[in-house]
C-alpha cells in the first residue's frame, strides 16, 4: 500500500520558472513568481524598537521552545567553542542559574520561577513572563520585591540594579 | 588502440601528481589511464569514511602506504552529534591490517578509534611511519603503549585535541632504546602526567625530533631540561607555563630559548605567568606560528611578545589581546596570513573586554597577505565588514562568529546581509565562510550570485524562509560542506535541489524545519545518498510525517546505507515500505 506524500509543491513543471537569473532587484514579478513557485509569503522587513541599549529586541541568548510553551531555555551548544577551549572558560559553560519566584495577579496560590541570568532586558523578560501564563506582553505590568521588602515598578532603574536588587517579582493586570 | 606511451612512463609521469583532486582527474581521462593510476596510487583522501567501504577501496587501490579519513560531521566539535553516532575505524584497520601490510601513515579526523585497533596497526605494518589522531576519541593510554612498543620506524605520533582515557600507567617508556626515529610527538591533548625521566631520554635519543607538543601536565620547571636536550626543535609547544617567581628559573628557561636556533612554531602556555614571557623573546624574531588561545594575559603583555615577530605567520588569541593589540599586529606582523582570535568568555552576553569589529578592520588594513579568518566578537556592522572586504580581498577563509544569536549591526541596526555580501562581492577566492548576526534571505542571495569558489558554508540562526537556502544551494557551483543550525528553512529548497546534494559532500541541518516526510521522499528520490535522521527522542516510527526531525546529515554514498548505526540515527531509505 503505497503512501502518497503530498507536500506543497506544485507540479515540476512550476519549478522550470524557478529561474534566478529573472529574479533581480528590478524584475519585480519574476520575485513574486519565485514566491508563488515556492508557496511562501514575500519577506517581512524585522522591526526594531530601540530604547537604550538594553532594549533592543534580539534573542539574547534565550529561545522558547514552541513545543514547551512557558518554558524559556538557554542557547544549546553555542557559541561554537569546541570541549578543550569551554575548560579553559573563566564562567563555566553554563550561566550561573539566578531563580526567583514569580506570581500572577488573580491566579491564586499558583507561584513558577524563572531564570533571570537567561536574560539581558526587561523587554525579553516581561514576554517570557507573560506567555509563561498565556498572557500578552501588553496585558501585563512587572512588578519586584527588592531587598527592602518594597515593591517597585520593573523598568525604571539600568538592568544591572534591577538584577542586583531583585527577590522575586509580580506580574499585575494592566489596567490602563 | 595501443598506449600512446609504455605504461612505466604514465606511471613515472603520475609519479609527479600528488594531490588527490589531481589524480581523480587523471583517473577519469580513460580506462588505461584508470588502471595505472590506481595501481600506482599512494596516498588516498576519503573525507567521509562511510562515502565508501573499506573493501571498495582496498578493490581499487591495491598499493597504498599513506590512508587519510574522516568521520564525524564537523559539528561534532560543538557537541551536536550525539554520542554514538559513529565513525568507526575498526571496520577499516580490520581491513587494511590484511591488504595493506606496507602502509605507512594513518591519519584520522573525528573518528571513533579503539585501543584493540592502536594495537592492530602497530602489529600489523612493518614499516608504519606517521600516526595523526585529530579529535578522536575512543582510547586510551594503553593503546599508546602498543604503539610506542611496536612501531619500529615510528616517525611521527599526533594526537591533536583527542580525548584520550588517561588511565594509570605510563607508555613513553614503552618506546625501546632503539627508536631514535621520532620527528614529530604531539601529546598536547593528555590529561595525566607523563614520566619525565622516560621523555627526557626518548628526546635525547631522538636526534631528528623537530616538532615536540608538551601536555599541560609537563611543568615550566622541567622545561629547560627538554630544551637543552633538543635546540634542534622548529615547533614547540610548553606545558603549563606557570611557576613561582624565581630569577635563577627566569635564567635557566631564557638561556634554555636561546639556544633553539631552529625555532619557529610555538603553543601550549597554559595557566601564563607572565614574569616568564620574556624567557622566549630571543626567538620571537624567527617565529612564524604562535598559538597563544589558551593564554589567559591581558593585552599589554600579548602586544608586547607580537610587535617582537615580524615574521609571524600565523596567530591564534583570546580576545584579551583587545583592538589595541590587534592595532599593535597589524603594525608589526606584515607576514599575517592566518588570524584566529577565540572569546575568553563566550557564555556571556556582556562584553569583559575591549575587543570588537575596529580590531579586525585595523588588522585587515595592515596585513597585506592575510588569507584567513576566524573572529569571536560581539559586535559588528555592515560598514566594518564592507571595509575588510575591500581591504583584503584575497581572502580564502571567513570566520565570524558574533556571539550573540542575530545581533544586527550595532550600528545601524540593519541585517548583516550587504556586510557579508561585500565579502563574497570582493573576496572572490573564498572557499570557506562562517555566517553570523542578524540575517535575512537576502545574503544567502548574495552568496548564491556571487560566491563561485566557496567549497564550504556555515550558517546558524539567519534567513527567513526556504528561499535562502534554495539560493545556496542552486548558486554555489563549487558547494562541499553545508552544515546548518536553527534556521528556518524546510521542505521546499531541499526537495527543489535533490541533484545538487549529490555534488556535495555533506550536509548537516539541525533544529530547522525539515520534516520526516521529506527525508523519506529525498532518500527513495536519490538512493545514492545517506539521508540520516538523528534524533533522541525516540519513537520515529510512530511520528508523523509532517513532524520536524531534530537532526538532519546527508550524505553521498557509494557504500549505501550504513550497518553500524544507534538506535537514534535511521537511513531513512532502510524503510522497506519506502523501497521503490
Amino acid at each position: 500500500m503505497e503512501l502518497e506524500l503530498t507536500l506543497s509543491l506544485s507540479s515540476s513543471s512550476c519549478f522550470s520558472q524557478f529561474d534566478l537569473n529573472n529574479y533581480s532587484h528590478g524584475n519585480v514579478e519574476a520575485k513574486d513568481n519565485v514566491y508563488e513557485c515556492l508557496n511562501m509569503q514575500p519577506l517581512k522587513k524585522r522591526k526594531y524598537c530601540v530604547n537604550g541599549a538594553n532594549d533592543v529586541e534580539s534573542t539574547s541568548f534565550i529561545f522558547m521552545n514552541p513545543k514547551f510553551s512557558g518554558q524559556e531555555t538557554s542557547l544549546v551548544r553555542w557559541p561554537p567553542v569546541n570541549k578543550s577551549r569551554k575548560k579553559l572558560c573563566v564562567g563555566g559553560t553554563k550561566p550561573k542559574s539566578m531563580f526567583v519566584k514569580v506570581h500572577m495577579e488573580g491566579d491564586g496560590i499558583a507561584r513558577k520561577k524563572i531564570n533571570l541570568n537567561l536574560h539581558r532586558s526587561y523587554r525579553t523578560l516581561v514576554h517570557t513572563l507573560a506567555n509563561m501564563f498565556g498572557k500578552c506582553k501588553e496585558d501585563v505590568k512587572l512588578t519586584y520585591q527588592d531587598k527592602e521588602g518594597d515593591w517597585l515598578l520593573a523598568g525604571d532603574v539600568p538592568w544591572g540594579s534591577f538584577m542586583e536588587a531583585v527577590k522575586r517579582l509580580k506580574l499585575l493586570k494592566n489596567t490602563c | 588502440m595501443g598506449y600512446s606511451f609504455p605504461e612505466e612512463v604514465l606511471e613515472h609521469v603520475f609519479s609527479f601528481i600528488s594531490l588527490h583532486t589531481d589524480r581523480n582527474a587523471v583517473s577519469l581521462v580513460c580506462k588505461s589511464w584508470y588502471e595505472i593510476e590506481r595501481w600506482c596510487r599512494r596516498r588516498i583522501f576519503i573525507g567521509n569514511c562511510y562515502a565508501v567501504s573499506p573493501g571498495i577501496v582496498i578493490r581499487r587501490f591495491p598499493e597504498v602506504r599513506s590512508v587519510e579519513l574522516k568521520g564525524k560531521p564537523h559539528f561534532a566539535d560543538f557537541n551536536l552529534v550525539p554520542d554514538g553516532w559513529g565513525g568507526y575505524f575498526y571496520p577499516w584497520i580490520c581491513e587494511m591490517a590484511r591488504a595493506y601490510p606496507w602502509l605507512e601513515e594513518i591519519r584520522l579526523k573525528r573518528m571513533v578509534i579503539t585501543d584493540e585497533s592502536l594495537e592492530l596497526i602497530s602489529k600489523s605494518f612493518k614499516n608504519f611511519k606517521v600516526l595523526v589522531l585529530s579529535s578522536c576519541e575512543g582510547f586510551s593510554i594503553d593503546g599508546l603503549a602498543a604503539i610506542a612498543a611496536n612501531c619500529r620506524n615510528l616517525r611521527e605520533l599526533d594526537l591533536r585535541e583527542s580525548e584520550v582515557e588517561d588511565l594509570s600507567g605510563h607508555w613513553l617508556s614503552h618506546f625501546p632504546d632503539s627508536c631514535t626515529s621520532l620527528q614529530s610527538l604531539n601529546m598536547s591533548c593528555l590529561l595525566s602526567e607523563v614520566s619525565f625521566s622516560a621523555l627526557v631520554r626518548l628526546i635525547a635519543r631522538s636526534p631528528n625530533l623537530k616538532t615536540l607538543r608538551l601536555n599541560r601536565a609537563v611543568p615550566l620547571e622541567k622545561l629547560s631540561t627538554l630544551l637543552h636536550r633538543a635546540p634542534q626543535l622548529v615547533e614547540l609547544g610548553t606545558g603549563a607555563y606557570s611557576a613561582e617567581i624565581r630569577q635563577d628559573l627566569l635564567s635557566n628557561l631564557t638561556e634554555a630559548f636561546a639556544k633553539c636556533k631552529e625555532l619557529e612554531g610555538l603553543s601550549g602556555f597554559w595557566d601564563v605567568v607572565p614574569f616568564y614571557l620574556p624567557a622566549f623573546y630571543s626567538v620571537c624574531s624567527r617565529l612564524t606560528s604562535l598559538n597563544l588561545s589558551y593564554a589567559t594575559i591581558q593585552s599589554p603583555d600579548v602586544t608586547k611578545i607580537i610587535t617582537q615577530c615580524p615574521n609571524l605567520q600565523r596567530l591564534s588569541v583570546l580576545d584579551y589581546i583587545e583592538d589595541t593589540g590587534l592595532d599593535a599586529l597589524s603594525l608589526s606582523c606584515k607576514e599575517l596570513r592566518e588570524l584566529r582570535v577565540f572569546p575568553s568568555d563566550p557564555f556571556v552576553a556582556d562584553a569583559n573586554v575591549a575587543l570588537t569589529e575596529q580590531g579586525l578592520v585595523s588588522v585587515s588594513e595592515g596585513c597585506s597577505k592575510l588569507q584567513s579568518v576566524l573572529y569571536f566578537c560581539r559586535q559588528m556592522s555592515n560598514s566594518a565588514l564592507t571595509t575588510i572586504a575591500k581591504n583584503r580581498p584575497n581572502l580564502t577563509c571567513f570566520r565570524l562568529c558574533i556571539l550573540e544569536p542575530r545581533a544586527p549591526d550595532y550600528q545601524t541596526l540593519e541585517p548583516l546581509d550587504h556586510g557579508f555580501g561585500a565579502i563574497v562581492d570582493h573576496c572572490k577566492q573564498l572557499q570557506r565562510l562562517s555566517l553570523s548576526g542578524l540575517l535575512t534571505d537576502r545574503v544567502f542571495e548574495y552568496i548564491g550570485n556571487r560566491a563561485k569558489k566557496l567549497e564550504m558554508l556555515s550558517i546558524a540562526f539567519a534567513g527567513d524562509s526556504d528561499l535562502g537556502l534554495h539560493f545556496v544551494l542552486s548558486g554555489c557551483e563549487s558547494l562541499r560542506k553545508l552544515e546548518i543550525r536553527d534556521c528556518p528553512f524546510g521542505d521546499k529548497a531541499l526537495l527543489a535541489n535533490v541533484s545538487k546534494l549529490e555534488t556535495m559532500r555533506s550536509l548537516w541541518m539541525s533544529s530547522c524545519s525539515v520534516s520526516l516526510g521529506a527525508c523519506k521522499w529525498l532518500s527513495q528520490k536519490m538512493p545514492r545518498l545517506n539521508v540520516e535522521v538523528i534524533d533522541e527522542q525516540g519513537d520515529l516510527d510512530s511520528r508523523p510525517d509532517s513532524c520536524h526531525v531534530e537532526k538532519l546529515y546527508v550524505y553521498r554514498t557509494v557504500a549505501g546505507p550504513r550497518l553500524d548505526m544507534p538506535s537514534f540515527v535511521r537511513t531513512m531509505n532502510q524503510n522497506p515500505a519506502y523501497r521503490r
